[in-house]
Protein backbone atom coordinates (compact mmCIF):
# COMPACT_ATOMS: atom_id res chain seq x y z
CA UNK A 1 0.00 0.00 0.00
CA UNK A 2 2.65 2.42 1.12
CA UNK A 3 5.02 1.51 -1.72
CA UNK A 4 2.16 1.63 -4.19
CA UNK A 5 1.51 5.22 -2.91
CA UNK A 6 5.48 6.53 -3.00
CA UNK A 7 5.16 4.99 -6.93
CA UNK A 8 2.95 6.33 -7.78
CA UNK A 9 3.66 9.91 -6.28
CA UNK A 10 7.15 9.40 -7.97
CA UNK A 11 5.46 9.11 -10.85
CA UNK A 12 3.74 12.54 -10.48
CA UNK A 13 6.25 14.07 -9.60
CA UNK A 14 8.52 13.53 -12.14
CA UNK A 15 5.65 14.19 -14.89
CA UNK A 16 5.24 17.48 -12.95
CA UNK A 17 8.99 18.69 -13.12
CA UNK A 18 10.20 17.31 -15.95
CA UNK A 19 6.91 18.64 -18.13
CA UNK A 20 7.17 21.95 -16.43
CA UNK A 21 10.91 22.42 -17.12
CA UNK A 22 11.16 21.35 -20.33
CA UNK A 23 8.23 23.64 -21.31
CA UNK A 24 10.28 26.45 -19.71
CA UNK A 25 13.14 25.57 -21.76
CA UNK A 26 11.72 25.47 -24.88
CA UNK A 27 9.70 28.66 -24.85
CA UNK A 28 12.70 30.25 -23.43
CA UNK A 29 13.64 31.37 -27.09
CA UNK A 30 12.42 30.62 -30.82
CA UNK A 31 12.61 27.10 -31.39
CA UNK A 32 15.58 25.68 -33.51
CA UNK A 33 13.76 23.38 -35.98
CA UNK A 34 11.83 26.53 -37.82
CA UNK A 35 15.40 28.51 -37.86
CA UNK A 36 16.67 29.20 -41.53
CA UNK A 37 20.58 29.49 -41.18
CA UNK A 38 23.09 31.35 -43.45
CA UNK A 39 26.38 32.36 -43.23
CA UNK A 40 26.30 32.12 -39.48
CA UNK A 41 23.06 34.08 -39.52
CA UNK A 42 20.20 32.86 -38.25
CA UNK A 43 16.21 33.49 -38.80
CA UNK A 44 13.00 32.57 -37.83
CA UNK A 45 11.21 33.20 -41.53
CA UNK A 46 7.74 30.56 -40.38
CA UNK A 47 7.27 33.10 -36.73
CA UNK A 48 5.93 35.79 -39.49
CA UNK A 49 3.84 34.53 -41.09
CA UNK A 50 0.13 33.38 -41.07
CA UNK A 51 0.51 30.01 -39.03
CA UNK A 52 3.67 30.04 -36.40
CA UNK A 53 4.40 26.93 -34.97
CA UNK A 54 3.24 26.81 -31.33
CA UNK A 55 6.19 27.06 -29.53
CA UNK A 56 6.91 30.15 -31.81
CA UNK A 57 3.57 31.66 -30.13
CA UNK A 58 4.49 30.33 -26.57
CA UNK A 59 7.38 32.03 -26.85
CA UNK A 60 6.24 35.50 -27.90
CA UNK A 61 3.09 35.32 -25.53
CA UNK A 62 5.74 34.78 -22.75
CA UNK A 63 8.44 37.31 -23.57
CA UNK A 64 5.65 39.88 -24.39
CA UNK A 65 6.90 40.64 -27.81
CA UNK A 66 5.33 41.27 -31.09
CA UNK A 67 6.76 39.70 -34.37
CA UNK A 68 7.96 41.19 -37.52
CA UNK A 69 5.39 40.07 -40.61
CA UNK A 70 6.96 38.50 -43.34
CA UNK A 71 5.05 41.63 -45.73
CA UNK A 72 7.35 43.89 -42.92
CA UNK A 73 10.99 42.00 -43.32
CA UNK A 74 13.34 39.48 -41.66
CA UNK A 75 15.42 39.36 -38.85
CA UNK A 76 18.69 37.78 -38.65
CA UNK A 77 21.08 37.13 -36.03
CA UNK A 78 24.51 36.71 -35.64
CA UNK A 79 26.50 35.06 -32.43
CA UNK A 80 29.35 34.02 -33.82
CA UNK A 81 31.98 34.26 -36.11
CA UNK A 82 32.85 32.49 -39.41
CA UNK A 83 35.39 30.29 -37.27
CA UNK A 84 32.39 29.44 -34.92
CA UNK A 85 33.84 31.49 -31.80
CA UNK A 86 31.47 33.93 -29.85
CA UNK A 87 31.41 37.51 -30.39
CA UNK A 88 33.24 39.35 -28.20
CA UNK A 89 33.47 43.03 -27.59
CA UNK A 90 37.22 42.80 -26.96
CA UNK A 91 37.84 41.72 -30.49
CA UNK A 92 37.75 43.26 -34.06
CA UNK A 93 35.11 42.04 -36.95
CA UNK A 94 35.15 42.46 -40.38
CA UNK A 95 31.48 41.83 -41.77
CA UNK A 96 32.04 42.09 -45.75
CA UNK A 97 29.91 40.82 -48.58
CA UNK A 98 26.33 41.86 -49.28
CA UNK A 99 22.52 41.20 -48.27
CA UNK A 100 20.06 39.28 -50.16
CA UNK A 101 18.04 42.08 -52.39
CA UNK A 102 15.95 44.32 -49.89
CA UNK A 103 14.75 48.37 -49.93
CA UNK A 104 16.29 49.08 -46.31
CA UNK A 105 18.42 46.93 -44.00
CA UNK A 106 19.30 47.58 -40.43
CA UNK A 107 22.54 46.24 -38.65
CA UNK A 108 22.92 46.69 -34.27
CA UNK A 109 24.79 45.18 -32.05
CA UNK A 110 22.78 43.51 -28.97
CA UNK A 111 23.75 43.07 -25.91
CA UNK A 112 21.52 41.10 -22.69
CA UNK A 113 18.74 40.67 -25.54
CA UNK A 114 18.48 44.52 -25.90
CA UNK A 115 19.71 46.66 -28.42
CA UNK A 116 22.46 49.43 -27.36
CA UNK A 117 21.23 53.07 -26.97
CA UNK A 118 23.41 54.63 -29.71
CA UNK A 119 21.99 58.60 -28.37
CA UNK A 120 23.72 58.02 -25.00
CA UNK A 121 26.83 56.96 -26.44
CA UNK A 122 27.27 59.72 -29.03
CA UNK A 123 29.37 57.05 -31.06
CA UNK A 124 28.40 54.74 -33.59
CA UNK A 125 26.62 51.26 -32.43
CA UNK A 126 24.64 50.44 -35.56
CA UNK A 127 24.48 51.31 -39.00
CA UNK A 128 21.87 51.22 -41.94
CA UNK A 129 21.78 50.64 -45.63
CA UNK A 130 21.64 53.81 -46.56
CA UNK A 131 24.64 55.24 -44.13
CA UNK A 132 27.16 52.82 -45.72
CA UNK A 133 29.93 53.88 -48.19
CA UNK A 134 30.05 51.09 -50.56
CA UNK A 135 32.76 49.94 -52.77
CA UNK A 136 32.73 50.12 -56.43
CA UNK A 137 30.52 47.27 -57.12
CA UNK A 138 27.83 48.27 -54.25
CA UNK A 139 29.91 45.33 -51.59
CA UNK A 140 30.73 46.97 -48.53
CA UNK A 141 32.96 46.54 -45.27
CA UNK A 142 31.90 47.44 -41.63
CA UNK A 143 34.33 47.11 -39.05
CA UNK A 144 33.53 46.34 -35.58
CA UNK A 145 35.86 47.32 -32.89
CA UNK A 146 36.74 49.13 -29.93
CA UNK A 147 38.29 52.07 -31.36
CA UNK A 148 37.58 54.35 -33.87
CA UNK A 149 38.41 52.96 -37.11
CA UNK A 150 38.11 54.44 -40.92
CA UNK A 151 35.27 53.75 -43.31
CA UNK A 152 32.14 52.02 -41.51
CA UNK A 153 33.07 51.50 -38.08
CA UNK A 154 30.09 50.20 -35.36
CA UNK A 155 31.60 49.95 -31.31
CA UNK A 156 30.42 46.72 -29.77
CA UNK A 157 30.03 48.14 -26.46
CA UNK A 158 32.65 46.76 -23.36
CA UNK A 159 33.84 43.70 -23.06
CA UNK A 160 31.96 40.70 -23.42
CA UNK A 161 30.02 38.83 -25.26
CA UNK A 162 27.35 40.62 -27.77
CA UNK A 163 25.14 39.70 -31.06
CA UNK A 164 24.73 41.23 -34.28
CA UNK A 165 20.71 41.72 -35.38
CA UNK A 166 20.92 42.73 -39.70
CA UNK A 167 16.75 43.26 -39.86
CA UNK A 168 16.14 43.60 -43.63
CA UNK A 169 12.83 45.06 -44.55
CA UNK A 170 11.04 44.88 -47.51
CA UNK A 171 12.68 41.96 -48.77
CA UNK A 172 11.50 38.90 -50.88
CA UNK A 173 13.39 36.41 -49.05
CA UNK A 174 11.13 36.68 -45.96
CA UNK A 175 7.54 35.38 -47.68
CA UNK A 176 9.49 33.43 -50.54
CA UNK A 177 12.36 31.09 -50.14
CA UNK A 178 13.95 28.78 -52.24
CA UNK A 179 14.16 30.37 -55.62
CA UNK A 180 17.94 31.15 -55.52
CA UNK A 181 20.26 31.11 -52.86
CA UNK A 182 20.52 33.57 -50.20
CA UNK A 183 23.31 35.87 -49.81
CA UNK A 184 24.42 37.26 -46.40
CA UNK A 185 27.82 38.55 -45.27
CA UNK A 186 30.69 37.65 -43.66
CA UNK A 187 31.59 38.35 -39.82
CA UNK A 188 35.12 37.21 -39.91
CA UNK A 189 37.30 38.14 -36.69
CA UNK A 190 40.43 40.59 -37.54
CA UNK A 191 42.40 40.76 -34.24
CA UNK A 192 41.69 40.17 -30.81
CA UNK A 193 42.77 42.36 -28.30
CA UNK A 194 43.46 39.41 -25.09
CA UNK A 195 44.75 42.02 -22.71
CA UNK B 1 6.15 3.61 -13.43
CA UNK B 2 9.33 5.74 -14.68
CA UNK B 3 7.17 5.56 -18.11
CA UNK B 4 4.10 6.70 -16.80
CA UNK B 5 6.01 9.78 -15.19
CA UNK B 6 6.94 10.32 -18.77
CA UNK B 7 4.34 10.28 -20.17
CA UNK B 8 2.42 12.77 -17.74
CA UNK B 9 5.68 14.61 -18.49
CA UNK B 10 4.92 14.93 -22.11
CA UNK B 11 1.37 15.58 -21.27
CA UNK B 12 2.26 18.73 -18.98
CA UNK B 13 5.03 19.88 -21.14
CA UNK B 14 2.02 20.02 -24.03
CA UNK B 15 -0.62 21.20 -21.91
CA UNK B 16 1.47 24.42 -21.15
CA UNK B 17 3.23 24.96 -24.10
CA UNK B 18 -0.47 25.15 -25.86
CA UNK B 19 -2.07 27.35 -22.90
CA UNK B 20 0.36 29.64 -22.64
CA UNK B 21 -0.88 31.70 -25.09
CA UNK B 22 -4.14 32.27 -23.27
CA UNK B 23 -2.40 32.13 -20.01
CA UNK B 24 0.07 34.90 -20.26
CA UNK B 25 0.07 37.77 -18.09
CA UNK B 26 2.19 39.90 -20.35
CA UNK B 27 1.44 38.80 -23.88
CA UNK B 28 1.44 41.51 -25.99
CA UNK B 29 -2.49 42.49 -26.28
CA UNK B 30 -2.86 42.71 -22.91
CA UNK B 31 0.17 45.01 -22.32
CA UNK B 32 -1.83 47.29 -25.27
CA UNK B 33 -5.13 46.49 -23.75
CA UNK B 34 -4.23 48.26 -20.24
CA UNK B 35 -2.14 50.98 -21.71
CA UNK B 36 -3.80 52.14 -24.74
CA UNK B 37 -7.34 53.42 -25.07
CA UNK B 38 -8.71 52.64 -28.60
CA UNK B 39 -8.05 53.96 -31.49
CA UNK B 40 -5.55 56.60 -29.84
CA UNK B 41 -2.16 56.23 -31.24
CA UNK B 42 0.61 55.14 -28.70
CA UNK B 43 4.26 55.65 -29.45
CA UNK B 44 6.60 52.46 -28.67
CA UNK B 45 9.96 53.25 -28.96
CA UNK B 46 10.39 55.26 -26.32
CA UNK B 47 9.15 52.97 -23.59
CA UNK B 48 11.07 50.01 -23.69
CA UNK B 49 11.83 50.46 -19.78
CA UNK B 50 8.06 50.27 -18.95
CA UNK B 51 6.99 47.94 -21.71
CA UNK B 52 8.15 44.28 -22.24
CA UNK B 53 7.29 44.78 -26.11
CA UNK B 54 8.90 47.60 -26.38
CA UNK B 55 12.04 46.23 -25.47
CA UNK B 56 13.37 44.27 -28.35
CA UNK B 57 12.08 47.09 -31.10
CA UNK B 58 14.66 48.27 -33.69
CA UNK B 59 16.32 51.23 -32.07
CA UNK B 60 16.33 53.04 -35.86
CA UNK B 61 12.57 52.71 -36.14
CA UNK B 62 9.86 54.37 -34.58
CA UNK B 63 6.86 52.36 -33.92
CA UNK B 64 3.37 53.16 -32.63
CA UNK B 65 0.39 51.42 -32.40
CA UNK B 66 -3.46 51.78 -32.21
CA UNK B 67 -6.10 49.31 -30.67
CA UNK B 68 -9.50 48.17 -32.19
CA UNK B 69 -12.76 46.97 -31.53
CA UNK B 70 -14.62 46.09 -35.00
CA UNK B 71 -18.03 45.75 -32.48
CA UNK B 72 -18.17 49.05 -33.02
CA UNK B 73 -17.77 48.92 -36.79
CA UNK B 74 -15.18 48.76 -39.15
CA UNK B 75 -11.60 49.75 -38.28
CA UNK B 76 -9.58 52.33 -40.20
CA UNK B 77 -6.23 53.58 -40.14
CA UNK B 78 -4.99 56.46 -42.99
CA UNK B 79 -2.29 59.01 -43.42
CA UNK B 80 -1.53 61.23 -45.77
CA UNK B 81 1.52 62.52 -45.49
CA UNK B 82 4.74 61.17 -46.71
CA UNK B 83 7.77 59.06 -44.84
CA UNK B 84 11.01 57.02 -46.09
CA UNK B 85 9.66 53.88 -45.58
CA UNK B 86 6.60 52.52 -43.24
CA UNK B 87 4.95 49.15 -42.44
CA UNK B 88 2.19 47.94 -40.76
CA UNK B 89 1.04 44.67 -39.46
CA UNK B 90 -2.00 44.01 -37.82
CA UNK B 91 -2.58 41.45 -34.96
CA UNK B 92 -5.78 40.39 -33.33
CA UNK B 93 -6.30 39.96 -29.92
CA UNK B 94 -4.26 36.63 -29.93
CA UNK B 95 -1.30 38.12 -30.98
CA UNK B 96 -1.25 36.28 -34.81
CA UNK B 97 -0.98 38.64 -37.61
CA UNK B 98 -4.30 39.03 -39.59
CA UNK B 99 -2.75 41.19 -41.89
CA UNK B 100 0.84 42.92 -42.87
CA UNK B 101 2.19 45.38 -45.41
CA UNK B 102 4.78 48.01 -46.53
CA UNK B 103 3.94 51.13 -47.90
CA UNK B 104 4.88 49.53 -51.57
CA UNK B 105 1.15 48.39 -51.56
CA UNK B 106 -0.68 51.67 -52.96
CA UNK B 107 0.87 53.64 -55.83
CA UNK B 108 0.48 56.70 -53.54
CA UNK B 109 2.71 55.46 -51.06
CA UNK B 110 -0.11 56.79 -48.14
CA UNK B 111 -1.81 54.24 -45.02
CA UNK B 112 -5.15 53.33 -46.68
CA UNK B 113 -6.13 50.25 -44.83
CA UNK B 114 -9.34 48.83 -43.24
CA UNK B 115 -9.74 45.82 -41.09
CA UNK B 116 -13.62 44.47 -40.82
CA UNK B 117 -15.29 40.90 -39.75
CA UNK B 118 -16.57 38.90 -42.82
CA UNK B 119 -19.85 40.09 -42.52
CA UNK B 120 -18.73 43.80 -42.62
CA UNK B 121 -16.72 43.03 -45.46
CA UNK B 122 -20.01 41.75 -47.12
CA UNK B 123 -22.06 44.87 -46.18
CA UNK B 124 -19.34 47.44 -47.32
CA UNK B 125 -19.56 45.42 -51.10
CA UNK B 126 -22.94 45.63 -50.89
CA UNK B 127 -22.78 49.49 -50.26
CA UNK B 128 -19.38 51.22 -51.04
CA UNK B 129 -18.65 53.90 -48.91
CA UNK B 130 -16.52 57.41 -50.16
CA UNK B 131 -14.23 57.23 -47.32
CA UNK B 132 -13.51 53.72 -47.86
CA UNK B 133 -12.19 54.65 -51.54
CA UNK B 134 -8.83 53.22 -52.49
CA UNK B 135 -8.19 51.48 -48.96
CA UNK B 136 -7.46 47.95 -48.29
CA UNK B 137 -9.60 45.86 -46.33
CA UNK B 138 -8.16 43.34 -44.27
CA UNK B 139 -10.46 40.26 -43.35
CA UNK B 140 -10.32 39.35 -39.23
CA UNK B 141 -12.57 36.96 -37.72
CA UNK B 142 -11.92 38.29 -34.42
CA UNK B 143 -12.74 41.26 -33.47
CA UNK B 144 -10.34 42.88 -31.38
CA UNK B 145 -6.97 43.75 -32.40
CA UNK B 146 -4.43 46.32 -33.10
CA UNK B 147 -2.13 48.06 -35.68
CA UNK B 148 1.01 48.38 -35.52
CA UNK B 149 2.92 51.03 -37.87
CA UNK B 150 6.61 50.97 -38.39
CA UNK B 151 8.79 54.25 -39.79
CA UNK B 152 12.26 54.68 -40.66
CA UNK B 153 14.27 57.16 -38.26
CA UNK B 154 17.86 56.05 -38.70
CA UNK B 155 18.67 59.52 -36.42
CA UNK B 156 17.19 61.25 -33.72
CA UNK B 157 17.07 64.15 -37.07
CA UNK B 158 14.12 62.41 -38.17
CA UNK B 159 12.33 62.66 -35.42
CA UNK B 160 10.09 66.06 -36.50
CA UNK B 161 9.24 63.64 -39.82
CA UNK B 162 8.13 61.16 -37.47
CA UNK B 163 6.33 62.72 -34.97
CA UNK B 164 4.43 64.48 -37.81
CA UNK B 165 3.31 61.50 -38.93
CA UNK B 166 2.01 60.16 -36.18
CA UNK B 167 0.18 63.32 -35.58
CA UNK B 168 -1.35 62.66 -39.03
CA UNK B 169 -2.42 59.42 -39.00
CA UNK B 170 -5.81 58.86 -38.06
CA UNK B 171 -7.51 55.30 -36.11
CA UNK B 172 -10.92 55.10 -36.36
CA UNK B 173 -14.28 53.31 -36.38
CA UNK B 174 -16.65 53.68 -39.16
CA UNK B 175 -20.07 51.93 -38.57
CA UNK B 176 -21.08 49.55 -40.93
Amino acid sequence: MIRDAISISYAVILAFVLGVWSAVWATADLPFYSELQVNGWRAHPSVGGDNPDPYSTAFLARSGRFQLAAAEGLQFISREDSDGEALDGACIYRISGNTPLTRLWTLQVVRDGVPIDSAALGIPVSTHSQALVRDRDGFFGIVISPTPRPGNWIYPGPNGPFRLILTLYDTAIASSRGLSEIVMPTVERVDCDSG
Amino acid sequence: MTFLGLTGAALVHLAIVLMLPRLSENDVWRQIETETAPYRALRLDSQSDRLAMAKSLDPMFAEFVCRYDLAEGMFTITNDTNADFWSVAIFDDHGRIVFASNDRISPSRRIRLGVAMPSQIRAIQQDPRDELRGSIVAESRRSEGFAIVRLFRPDPSWEQVVRNFIAQTQCAPVPV
